[in-house]
């Protein structure tokens, strides 16, 4: 044990999870992220793509998605917000291999949850049918 | 003693995506304690209410989910009482050698129809920290984080789970506390190997070997209602509660660890005598028996997995 875990100052890496934050003095940059044939979300270039769908869904802006928007863990690990990115620059933090292979990824596939847009960005939704995502290394 | 063969739930062990992420959610939000870290990186951790050695290990992987879980026996020799009737079953048995995991002794494993690893052990060191025996506080650490006080129980998705009541019921002595009956056939069972309403649950799902939950005691619904604080604080992604399942009564909250591995913090539950009938729900109380207040799924419940 270690006498650290009970301390009860937070750690500024404690708030962002994974993700490391940008250094502090970087100014999350506004940006555009557009959902193929269904709308676009405001989003900042410090949050999850993801979380500003989900927030864009809220204030119905994203009126042509053909379902709720799949949300499932946000981190990384469940695979339900596949999306392939058509065109612009993200940051990608640690997504399970589970359910974005190394193929996909070079195909621009990645999980909408652990991605910070770093410019505008244009997507498309690829949901994954229940109980059949990908499998299985998990090494 | 009433209580022999399979006691409890011992440890659970996870594959995580980001290993310092992990190791700072598991201790500093849900209040548990490192204890070591194996030179194979493998990171063991345990609450302060805990005797054992641990109870949660963190294993680093390329995709999140569930490695196995292991109950604790009362005796060495009830080890190869099990593998016996295991084996017997029809169910191959293989064994862990003592030292595998840091503190603990022999264990021997499994795969159950649904997939699932499932080992026994009998053996373990005590770590610190841990509660004090004579004259005791009602702790010696104080709680921090959401003050988790125990590993508690899993919920795993996978198929067969007929063949999972079977095997658990027949096998290894444990009772089944409620059950869920759709009309197309069984959806999910409740198991408990002592008087807790549940050790182990399953829910049929296509796909072996998933991993729904795995969920941490707290002492009352105010620390529930202190869990959801610092979830809030911390940015912690949150699936649905504070809330109540109608099945076991447990006040519940389910959230993410920072690989998308559910976690649960549990309060409560009724207590399970063996002599008790199973409880059985309906395709039409479902909503109810899962998320008592909300009275219905949410999208996750049955889809959102690692």
């Amino acid at each position: 044990m270690s006498d650290e875990t009970a301390s009860p100052s937070p750690s500024p890496t404690g708030i962002r999870g994974a993700a490391a934050p940008l250094a502090p003095s970087v100014e999350p940059r506004r940006v555009t992220i557009t959902v193929e044939g269904c709308g676009s979300a405001t989003a900042t270039s410090e949050e999850r793509v993801l979380v500003a769908l989900e927030r864009a869904q809220g204030f119905g802006r994203l009126k042509g998605l053909p379902r709720k928007l799949p949300v499932g863990c946000r981190r990384g690990g469940c695979g339900i917000c596949r999306v392939r990115i058509l065109d612009g620059e993200f940051r990608l933090t640690p997504m399970s291999r589970a359910h974005v292979s190394a193929a996909d990824e070079a195909g621009g596939v990645v999980l909408a949850c652990a991605i910070y847009a770093q410019s505008d960005l244009t997507l498309r939704l690829e949901t994954p049918s229940l109980g059949k995502t990908r499998s299985l290394p998990t090494n | 003693m009433a209580h022999t063969g399979v006691l409890r739930p011992g440890f659970i062990q996870l594959r995580v995506l980001d290993m310092p992420a992990a190791i700072e959610h598991y201790t500093k939000r849900i209040g548990f304690h490192q204890v070591c870290e194996g030179s194979d990186g493998r990171v063991y951790l345990k609450a302060a209410d805990e005797f054992d050695h641990h109870s949660i290990v963190l294993r680093r992987a390329d995709a999140a989910g569930f490695d196995l879980m292991a109950f604790k026996v009362r005796e060495d020799a009830e080890l190869d009482h099990f593998a016996e009737r295991v084996t017997a079953y029809g169910i191959a048995v293989d064994h862990v050698a003592a030292g595998e995991q840091p503190g603990i002794g022999r264990r021997i494993g499994f795969t159950i129809p649904s997939g699932h690893r499932i080992e026994l052990f009998a053996e373990s060191d005590q770590s610190d920290p841990k509660p004090r025996v004579h004259n005791p506080d009602v702790w010696e650490l104080e709680p921090h984080g959401m003050a988790a006080r125990r590993f508690d129980h899993a919920l795993l998705y996978g198929p067969d789970i007929e063949k999972n009541l079977d095997f658990f019921v027949k096998a290894l002595d444990f009772s089944c506390a409620e059950r869920v009956d759709m009309p197309d056939g069984l959806l999910a069972i409740w198991l408990t190997a002592g008087m807790k309403a549940h050790d182990i649950a399953f829910v049929k799902y296509p796909e072996p070997n998933k991993f729904h939950h795995v969920a941490f005691e707290l002492e009352n619904w105010n620390d529930v209602g202190h869990a959801a604080d610092i979830l809030t604080r911390y940015d912690i992604s949150v699936d649905i509660g504070p809330t109540r399942h109608g099945i076991t009564r447990g006040q519940t909250i389910y959230f993410f660890d920072p690989s998308g591995n559910r976690n649960e913090v549990f309060a409560g539950g009724y207590t399970y005598y063996p002599d008790n009938p199973t409880r059985t729900w309906d395709e039409t109380q479902i909503g109810k028996g899962i998320f008592y207040y909300e009275r219905q799924l949410n999208d996750a419940f049955l889809s959102v997995v690692t």
